[in-house]
């Protein structure tokens, strides 16, 4: 708790954050709990909605879900809107990430990936088309829920040798992706990315062109298998977001 | 216009704007059109509000009857639409050692003044208020701006003097953790004791601890002004917030050491870590004769001028009196037309059995008459009625 920001009410300084005791939970409770039904870890159950919040340009929530993690994002665009000072040619793009509710990940973490994000969007959104504009994009990540915490604690040690934010990464891209449709800003294909081993890989047009990469420790060896495993998931991600679209937009038709 | 017909004959065509335009234009004029119409921009009736939908403690711990979230810290979540607004509540804890000057210093927010005005009946003294944070998302970073500012100000305020949480509520009852024979670890509490005997001994512990409440509200999508929502929010989150018991090691339930600085003995008490059960919980005492629901109302001078014509007796030429303006009472402002046209506000906070928690008159513009406020009274317990039972669903 930040005792110095007097703008905000914190509370008494002298408060302490509640510690949980370390797990002494009960052997069979570990069993886990209203588990997805898929088997295949990749299984991920996906829900996509877009044009939600009212006082932005686009915006998109994702949720999904699978096997390790439960996930909710809201993302909101705001732009193209005019910068201050001297002419640009080409449109800035920034992005933020916020820790929502849960304070889960910290803020380097978040700004290593926000930096990720933006070199990414950096190459798929038509910049130049958008001179002395800013579009500004806020990620919440509003509940993070790692399943996998309630498997035995020794194999969940071993596999948790990457960072668990990789896996959110390919959800902050097809949500962004969604809400700068929403929003209308020009981009040059709807970019997707998929995500095995700790490596997260981002294409556009159909897999030809990769537009990110992003590399946790992990297992390094199969490079190319976790690029293939990465593509096959951009590939349904990238489906259900057209199809989310193409359903936003009859929506939109039949009642206006 | 003679001097102009002498020069060159300038025709001036009215011009007009489609709907949607006119209100971007002229929010003020469009609002005035609509509401001699007999309804608002939102489509809505004047004394109509808007619905909500809730959904309450989703996000907490204790999301799962048999199980808890291990990582999850909040007590207590509350997510409300209300039209297009979101708001999302989340309730967290933290725990304070009382000591003998701390009552005094515990809120540090003007306590020292609220001493001087309740020194006669310190009823609120035995109140305690959440802290909230307002997020309100406008896509701008940087500090936190004015609204959100006095909206938490003002949630705090309204907390404490609603008499919402008494201070007993929110004491630690702290068990003891002991090392069995075996290694194990065992946790004794002292509401779960039925041998008082033994409850007498073993929990006699001279150290006072009680909870801290935190409340994290975003806004998502603000259209309106949202103090209200906030504070509804608020009241469901806090309804369904489970306190998990607390307890500290054996061995240092009542430690003290002498130690000697510069020739003086003083005695110092070890602080040590109080930490929470992983699973067990109890509900947080809320007073809830005490829970109320916010509303908030507007008044406006409807303008003759701005009139829509009825177009069956526009042959007759209705002579409408322009001098008499005629006031009306809105209810859940909603839309950037009505906030920044609705000067006069009243906000109510009331509760269903008809407790009144808060009014807070704005007259900055219309008048506001009794009548209005009566009416406004009446229809925030109606609200409150229909918003508290919500939560048994």
């Amino acid at each position: 708790m930040n005792v110095q920001d007097r703008r905000r009410l914190l509370g008494p300084a002298a408060a302490k954050p509640m510690a949980f005791s370390n797990a002494i939970i009960d052997e069979q409770q570990k069993k886990p709990v209203n588990m997805p039904s898929k088997d295949s870890e990749n299984g991920d159950e996906l829900s996509l909605h877009t044009g939600f919040i009212e006082n932005c340009n686009g915006s998109a929530l994702v949720e999904a879900r699978n096997l390790r993690h439960q996930t909710s994002l809201i993302t909101a665009v705001y732009g193209p809107r005019s910068i201050r000072g001297s002419f640009t040619s080409q449109g800035t793009i920034s992005i933020q990430l916020k820790n929502g509710l849960l304070e889960k990940y910290n803020t380097n973490e978040l700004k290593e990936v926000s930096g990720f994000l933006m070199g990414i969007f950096n190459s798929v959104v038509n910049l130049s088309r958008y001179p002395k504009s800013g579009i500004d994009i806020f990620v919440y990540l509003t509940y993070d829920k790692n399943l996998q915490s309630e498997a035995p604690a020794g194999e969940s040690q071993s596999k948790k040798t990457f960072s668990e934010i990789s896996y959110l990464i390919p959800h902050c891209i097809t949500s962004i992706t969604l809400a700068l449709a929403d929003a209308g800003i020009e981009i040059v294909d709807m970019a997707g990315a998929g995500e095995a081993n700790g490596t997260v890989v981002s294409f556009i047009k159909n897999g030809e062109e990769i537009v990110g990469v992003w590399k946790d420790e992990g297992n390094n060896e199969d490079l190319l298998e976790s690029v293939d495993d990465c593509k096959e998931q951009y590939r349904r991600y990238r489906d259900l977001m057209i199809s989310c679209l193409l359903e936003q937009k009859s929506l939109d038709t039949s009642s206006s | 216009m003679a001097e102009n017909t002498a020069l060159e004959t300038i025709e001036v065509h009215p011009i007009t704007f489609p709907p949607d335009v006119l209100a971007r234009i002229s929010p003020e004029l469009s609002l005035q059109r609509h509401l001699s119409l007999g309804i608002r921009p939102c489509l809505r009736r004047y004394e109509e509000f808007r619905d909500i939908t809730i959904e309450n403690n989703t996000l907490s711990r204790y999301v799962e009857k048999d199980s808890v979230d291990a990582k999850n810290n909040i007590l207590g979540s509350n997510i409300l639409k209300s039209g297009k607004t979101v708001v999302i509540t989340s309730i967290t804890g933290g725990i304070i050692e009382e000591n003998s000057a701390s009552i005094k210093d515990l809120d540090d927010f003007g306590e020292d003044e609220l001493y001087e005005v309740t020194k006669e009946e310190d009823e609120i003294a035995n109140y305690a208020s959440i802290y909230p944070v307002v997020e309100v998302e406008r896509g701008r970073v940087g500090a936190c701006t004015d609204e959100e500012m006095t909206i938490s100000q003002k949630l705090y305020d309204s907390v404490l003097h609603s008499r919402i949480l008494p201070k007993k509520a929110l004491k630690v009852k702290a068990g003891v953790r002991s090392v069995n024979e075996d290694g194990t670890f065992s946790v004794l509490y002292p509401d779960e004791l039925e041998n008082d005997a033994l409850n007498e001994t073993n929990l006699k512990m001279k150290r006072k601890w009680s909870y801290v409440l935190y409340a994290k509200i975003i806004v998502l999508s603000r259209t309106g002004p949202v103090f209200d929502l906030c504070w509804n929010s608020l009241m469901y989150a806090l309804q369904n917030v489970k306190l998990p018991k607390a307890f500290i090691d054996e061995r240092a339930s009542d430690l003290r050491m002498t130690i000697r600085t510069r020739g003086r003995s003083a005695t110092i008490r070890e602080t040590y870590e109080i930490l929470c059960d992983q699973t067990k919980s109890l509900p947080l005492m809320i007073s809830s004769q005490n829970i109320a629901f916010a509303a908030n109302y507007g008044v406006i001078e409807l303008d003759p001028e701005s009139q829509l014509q009825n177009p069956d007796n526009a042959q007759e030429e209705v002579d409408i009196d322009m001098d008499k303006s005629q006031c009306i009472l809105i209810a859940d402002l909603d839309t950037e037309a009505e906030e920044i046209s609705i000067h006069s506000t009243i906000s109510v906070i009331a509760s269903s059995a008809g407790r009144y928690k808060q009014l807070t008159l704005v007259g900055a513009g219309a008048k506001i008459t009794p009548e209005m406020i009566k009416r406004s009274l009446l229809l925030s317990k109606v609200r409150a009625n229909d918003l508290s039972a919500r939560v048994k669903k």
